[in-house]
This record gives C-alpha cells, sequence and structure tokens, in this order.
C-alpha cells in the first residue's frame, strides 16, 4: 500500500488490526512522503528512520502476534522539538540547545511508544515556542506561514507526512497552526496530560496538545495520552445536534473580514443541520484577559530563562529576547493580581458554558499570513489558554485565495468527552477533506 | 549586540507589558472573592 501516508489514525488502525497492513509499511509509506514533501515544507528538524525502522519492526511481529497494544500500534505521531526524547535531538528550536540529547523521553513520548506509536522524528518549532518562526512553510501555500509554534507538526499532519503529531498551547500555538494548515487540532484540559519532559514556556499557562486530520483521530490520540476510551464518544451520526454559544463582540471586531464571512457561512450551515446556536455574552471582564495573559506569560517566561538569558543573550532571537527582557521588569504584585484573575476568569467562563455545550467562535483571527515572518495573532486562543480549558479546531472552509479556515469549539474544564462530540458533530456537517494536501 | 532594529522591537515590547501591567494592577479583586480554580473540582 504506497498511498498508505493518506490514511487517517482509524483507518490505519482499522487496517493493522484486520492484518491487512503491518506497521513497517505505513512508516515506510510515510518517510517516502516525507522525502518527496520534505525539502519545499520544512517541517522536520530531526529525522530517525533507523529508531523508526526499529520500533516498526517490532510492532509489525507483535501484530502478526495478534499482540496489539492500543488503536495507536503502529501509527506514526510526529513530536514536537520542545518534548523531551531519549537518545533523539531536542533542539527547542534554539541554536544553544542544537546539539541537545536529553536521556529520557517526556512522559506523553513514553506513554505514545508504550501504546505502540512510532516517532519518525522530531518537527519544527519556533524558538523556545514562542514567535521566532520555524522554517515551515503552509503545505497549502508554500508562500504562507503554517503559524506556530507547533509550526512542523501542523504541516505535516495537513501534508500526509504523518498521521498525528504532538505540539504545545501556551497562547495559541496548536488551534491556530491546526486552523491555517486545514487540520484537527486539540488543546485538552492545562492538567489532563503530564508536561513532564516538556520544555516550559510559561508553567501556568502550557498545555500538551496534538493535531490530527479528523475529531475521531482526535479522541485515539486522547485515548493514548490519558488511557480512557473516547473514540467511541464520537459517532456524531448519533449524538443529538449540540447547543452552541456563539460569542460575537471581542471576536467579531478582531477576526479579518474572510475569517468572519466564513465563519457565520459555516455558523448557517450548522444551524440549518438542527444545531443550537444561542448568543452568549462575553463577561464585562474580558477586557483584562490579554494583559493578564501577557503578565502571567512574560513573568514566566522570564524566570525560566533568567539564567540561561544572561549568559547566551546573543544566541536569542529577538522576539523572545523582548519577552524575557519585559518579564523581568514585571513586579510581584501584577504578576499575583494576573493569577488571581485567571482564577477570576475561569469562574466566569464556567458560567458562559452552563447552559451550552460548547462556546463557539473562529479558531484565528486571520488566515494564514502571507510570508513567514510572522505566525499570527494568538488572541482567539489564548484565552481558553489562560483559564485552561479545553478547545479543539475544526476545519470548516477555504477563503477565496484557497486558504483553510476553522471554528474553535470550547467545553468547560474535563469536558473532552463532549468537546469530541460537538465537534465530530460540526465535522459531519461541514464536510472539509480530511486527504493530505499536496502542496 | 542589540542593533536599532532590535531597540525598537524592545521597546515595543516594553510599552506593551508596561500596559499590561498597568490594566492588571488596576484588578481589585475583592476581600469576600473565592480564590476559584474549577480545574481542582474536577480531579
Amino acid at each position: 500500500m504506497e498511498d498508505a501516508y493518506r490514511l487517517t489514525v482509524a483507518e490505519a488502525s482499522r487496517l493493522i488490526r484486520d492484518g491487512r497492513l503491518t506497521p513497517i509499511r505505513l512508516l515506510e509509506s510515510v518517510l517516502g512522503r516525507i522525502e518527496e514533501l520534505e525539502p519545499r515544507v520544512e517541517a522536520w528538524v530531526t529525522l530517525d528512520e533507523e529508531g523508526a525502522r526499529a520500533s516498526a519492526e517490532v510492532l509489525t511481529k507483535e501484530a502478526e502476534e495478534g499482540a496489539l497494544r492500543s488503536p495507536v500500534h503502529g501509527i506514526p505521531v510526529g513530536v514536537k522539538d520542545i518534548y523531551f526524547t531519549g537518545g533523539l535531538r531536542t533542539t527547542m528550536g534554539s541554536p544553544i540547545y542544537a546539539d541537545y540529547v536529553p536521556t529520557f523521553d517526556a512522559e506523553t513520548v513514553r506513554l505514545l511508544r508504550e501504546a505502540g506509536a512510532v516517532i519518525p522524528g522530531k518537527t519544527e518549532t519556533t524558538e523556545f515556542a514562542y514567535a521566532d518562526p520555524a522554517p515551515t512553510r503552509n503545505p497549502w501555500n508554500l508562500e504562507h506561514t503554517p503559524g506556530g509554534s507547533s509550526s512542523g507538526s501542523a504541516a505535516a499532519v495537513a501534508s500526509g507526512m504523518c498521521p498525528s503529531a504532538l505540539g504545545s498551547q501556551t497562547g495559541g500555538s496548536v488551534i491556530r497552526p491546526a486552523a491555517f494548515c486545514g487540520v484537527v487540532g486539540m488543546k485538552p484540559t492545562y492538567d489532563l496530560i503530564s508536561r513532564g519532559g516538556v520544555y516550559p514556556l510559561s508553567w501556568s499557562l502550557d498545555h500538551v496538545g496534538f493535531f490530527t486530520r479528523t475529531v475521531e483521530d482526535a479522541a485515539i490520540m486522547l485515548g493514548a495520552l490519558t488511557g480512557r476510551t473516547f473514540a467511541g464518544e464520537t459517532p456524531s451520526h448519533e449524538m443529538r445536534a449540540p447547543r452552541l454559544g456563539l460569542l460575537r463582540g471581542f471576536f467579531q471586531e478582531r477576526a479579518h473580514e474572510a475569517v468572519w464571512g466564513g465563519f457565520e457561512e459555516a455558523v448557517e450551515r450548522l444551524r440549518d443541520a438542527g444545531a443550537d446556536v444561542v448568543e452568549a455574552a462575553l463577561p464585562d471582564s474580558f477586557g483584562l484577559v490579554t494583559p493578564a495573559h501577557r503578565v502571567i506569560f512574560a513573568s514566566e517566561t522570564a524566570s525560566i530563562h533568567q539564567g540561561l538569558f544572561g549568559a547566551r543573550m546573543e544566541d536569542y532571537r529577538p522576539l523572545i529576547r523582548g519577552l524575557i527582557a519585559s518579564g523581568l521588569l514585571v513586579p510581584a504584585s501584577a504578576y499575583l493580581k494576573a493569577m488571581r484573575f485567571k482564577g477570576r476568569f475561569a469562574g466566569e467562563a464556567e458560567a458562559l458554558l452552563r447552559d451550552v455545550d460548547c462556546l463557539l467562535t473562529p479558531a484565528s483571527v486571520t488566515p494564514a499570513l502571507r510570508g513567514l515572518e510572522s505566525t499570527g495573532d494568538a488572541s482567539f486562543n489564548s484565552p481558553w489558554s489562560l483559564c485552561g480549558f479545553p478547545s479543539i479546531t475544526v476545519p470548516s472552509g477555504l477563503t477565496a485565495e484557497g486558504l483553510p479556515v476553522g471554528l474553535q469549539l470550547v467545553a468547560g474544564p474535563y469536558g473532552e468527552g463532549g468537546l469530541l462530540g460537538a465537534a465530530g458533530w460540526c465535522e459531519e456537517v461541514l464536510g472539509f477533506p480530511k486527504d493530505p494536501v499536496d502542496p | 549586540m542589540w542593533g536599532e532594529e532590535e531597540a525598537l522591537l524592545l521597546r515595543s515590547d516594553l510599552e506593551r507589558i508596561a500596559q499590561a501591567v498597568w490594566e492588571v494592577e488596576n484588578f481589585e479583586p475583592g476581600v469576600e472573592e473565592e480564590p476559584y480554580n474549577p480545574l481542582r473540582r474536577g480531579e
């Protein structure tokens, strides 16, 4: 099966289970796709063909013996290059760590390997997962950014270089690149999945997340990372139409015309299919979300980097330099008030969710920007990174320029099951193609 | 070394953080307000 790279996680998993596909053949197809596209897309920092083939051989033998470990048995999963991988270079997108080889796996990587996932390599990240861009290009249009900071993971999944990949989000680093690249991106509740062995950017805001091409695949990945079953929670044809709280105000005022136009069209389609879409009012305090997020983000990044920054300032690129330098000046009183506000906003956001299944917004302020200098604006995603609630994006259509845009759905803490169900329902109604894009 | 472009970027970062700090410093959580963390309730 030469074009096995086109399969979703669920499709490949079923074929492996039925003995019609082996993990090694799936890996070879994925490696072939990487060889073909990588010179143009630049999604990978480090490839580990040898290690991946060794794992896939073992998993193939196990599959032949009927010893399947989990639904991700034999599934290639790209890993963002801030997740530590024992024996495999992990650069954090920084020249400071250009040759750094961790001695242990991040807990998430350990769980995935244990569940039978195959790691073909490490995907490009912006420097330290902030905003200084990676070289990765958007597979929908190579002149455009794929977004960031999980740039390589989003582009790799969109173009079929792997069916799933790990990312992380502190502001909007999963949801935004997923939307820019026309794939599903999920950021579960703040502390649902371990951040152990993931290089921190901001302890209170960092989330583990991942990319897939379908909601069903997102449920499978979440299951592999939590040891729970979510896949059964997304039979969208059996699910009742969700009740969705549409957020306007800040989102409508800030959204690019093409994004808001596409969003309204998508909402109409959801309504026509039976979704109960009601207006949800943002709390008065919403105006403090961006400053509070910035104060916490800058302070914590400065604290994390203080020692290294003092010694190696010249090796930091301009945007993260500015974040650290400004974070060093934040008074403790402001940081503590921002943390108190974080709690207040979480309470208010939970109240917003009392009468609806999910909140609904566009996934990004703009479509993917032309050029690679900026990875885009995270302000539609950072509120949910601030309060720690789970969010997911589902591709909803293309702009007139042929760039993807997506919906963002947000649920209450630990509401991943309902969130996946609602997202699966929306995905089915919107019908965005799940095939990899050919750049 | 910091070039002119980087100095301008830094200035913009410093202005943004100063504005953010000013806005956050004006936030007054009430004494009666329970520090709220719904995430803990889900554990």
